[in-house]
């Protein structure tokens, strides 16, 4: 029996199939972000915070974000700085911000990129209190964070730094924040997208003006209020 | 895989027995050559590179073990990166491969008996059965065009300061959608490749036994015979 290997009736599978799939590629990354969306609204709303939920394909789970590897400090010799235009610059140690009054919150974190966890435990102190314990002079109007990798900062007008749902945060899921998601102190900054919340806080510097953090320079809005800015229309985080 | 020998019934004309007796004394056959063994394990190799920093990065013991994101960022992107490599280095540094060219054509190329194979799986005694199967050949297909998929949404993540977000996002679901049937397309070629165990060993001897081979590409064996016998 004669084998017909590559008579002309084959057809050239595997050339169709690249094809095809490079066509699924570029539409996946021009339009997959829809599909993605509302995947994650119903993971968002169906799945509990598991640590499966980041593999899924739009499934409601942290993807964890860095620009400059993973900085590590202890609670031991951590430091936060608060610096600027205050009446006593001070530094608190891990013990000083555990010693001052806790705010709780179980709030979603919402990402600019998409993904949104929902019921996240954080436990901090309210950066409002901070700030007041520095004293903030007359002419501040903005609030510059700066983190410990060395290259990622943020910043608030002072209005938002002073809201009561901004928290200087140790603790997060129920535990001490790990080292992947900031820990040991990071800021969360409830009403506004993830890159707000800084990761591995070290020092809070209070200035005349709002000086752009690293995403806004790369084009990310300065007021990021969820759901109201970047472009997206996500639920805000009550 | 499953299916048994064919009926010897098909086999109409008388052959010279001596002449079959000495071509079916040996009982390995040539598979593959050099050339696609190296394509092959470097390209397996890159890919669990791949994979591996990639599953790394989701495991926080496994990411400081390896030295933190950063670097098993580097490893996935790099390895990634050069996943076609292998084969661009089969076509243009093998140029005496004796098999390459030829086996890819085979692979590339879907006959009626390939859409058949697939319809039941191999799972019929009336299929012709070339030198590889409409299983494999969809293997191949799928892979090259996956890691096309993945090198065009891996590009974009990468590129985020410049495109607008949404597909960046959009890229990071095709990525994560495409690396999970990629991942069960693996385990299923490493399954057949395990539960054929001589299937395996040929990647790595070049030779396949001719009890498997006789089993599972029955009209290759048959075609390979018939050319060694005009040979002879």
């Amino acid at each position: 029996m004669a084998v017909k290997f590559s008579d002309s009736s084959s057809v050239p599978v595997a050339r169709r199939t690249v094809l095809v799939l490079s066509a699924v590629g570029v539409l996946g990354v021009l339009f997959g972000s829809k599909i993605s969306d509302r995947l994650n609204n119903v993971f968002s709303k169906l799945s509990p915070n598991n640590p499966i939920s980041n593999l899924i394909p739009g499934g409601a789970g942290f993807e964890i974000y860095t620009v400059a590897g993973f900085p590590i400090r202890t609670t031991k010799d951590y430091k936060l700085k608060v610096t600027g235009l205050v009446n006593k610059p001070i530094t608190l140690s891990y013990s000083d911000l555990l010693k001052l009054p806790p705010t709780y919150m179980t709030k979603d974190f919402q990402c600019v990129t998409g993904w949104r966890v929902p019921n996240v435990k954080w436990t901090g102190v309210c950066l409002r209190d901070i700030l007041n314990l520095a004293g903030v002079k007359q002419e501040v109007k903005g609030v510059l964070f700066k983190s410990y990798d060395g290259v990622y900062t943020e910043s608030l007008t002072l209005n938002q730094a002073m809201r009561s749902d901004v928290i200087v945060a140790y603790s997060m899921l129920g535990e001490s924040i790990t080292e992947e998601h900031g820990g040991p102190v990071r800021l969360y900054v409830a009403p506004m997208y993830g890159y707000k919340s800084i990761k591995w806080l070290d020092s809070i510097e209070l200035a005349t003006n709002v000086i752009p953090g690293y995403w806004e320079n790369l084009g990310y809005a300065q007021n990021a209020w969820i759901g109201r800015s970047n472009g997206r229309t996500d639920q805000p985080v009550d | 895989m499953r299916r048994m020998h064919g009926s010897d019934d098909q086999m109409e004309e008388p052959t010279n027995l001596s002449t079959e007796k000495s071509y079916r004394s040996g009982d390995r056959i040539e598979r593959f050559d050099s050339a696609e063994r190296f394509v092959h394990w470097t390209t397996a190799f890159l890919m669990l590179v791949c994979i591996g920093s990639v599953v790394a990065i989701q495991i926080p013991a496994a990411m400081v073990f390896f030295g933190g994101r950063t670097g098993l960022r580097i490893v996935h992107i790099i390895s990634g990166t050069l996943l076609p490599i292998p084969l661009i280095m089969g076509f243009i540094g093998f140029k005496k491969s004796k098999f390459l060219k030829a086996d890819l054509r085979i692979l590339g190329r879907f006959t009626k008996e390939d859409f058949r194979w697939i319809r039941y799986w191999g799972n019929n005694e009336n299929l012709v059965l070339g030198k590889f199967n409409g299983g494999q050949k969809a293997n191949y297909a799928f892979m090259s065009g996956a890691v096309v998929v993945m090198m065009i949404s891996g590009f974009v993540m990468q590129s985020f300061t410049v495109l607008p977000l949404s597909y960046r996002i959009g890229a990071t679901f095709t990525h994560k959608l495409f690396a999970w049937l990629i991942v069960i397309v693996i385990v299923g070629h490493i399954g057949y490749a395990l539960t054929n165990f001589d299937s395996l060993k040929s990647m790595v001897t070049l030779k396949i036994s001719r009890k498997w081979a006789e089993i599972h590409c029955r009209d290759w064996v048959e075609e390979h015979d018939n050319a060694k016998a005009t040979e002879i």
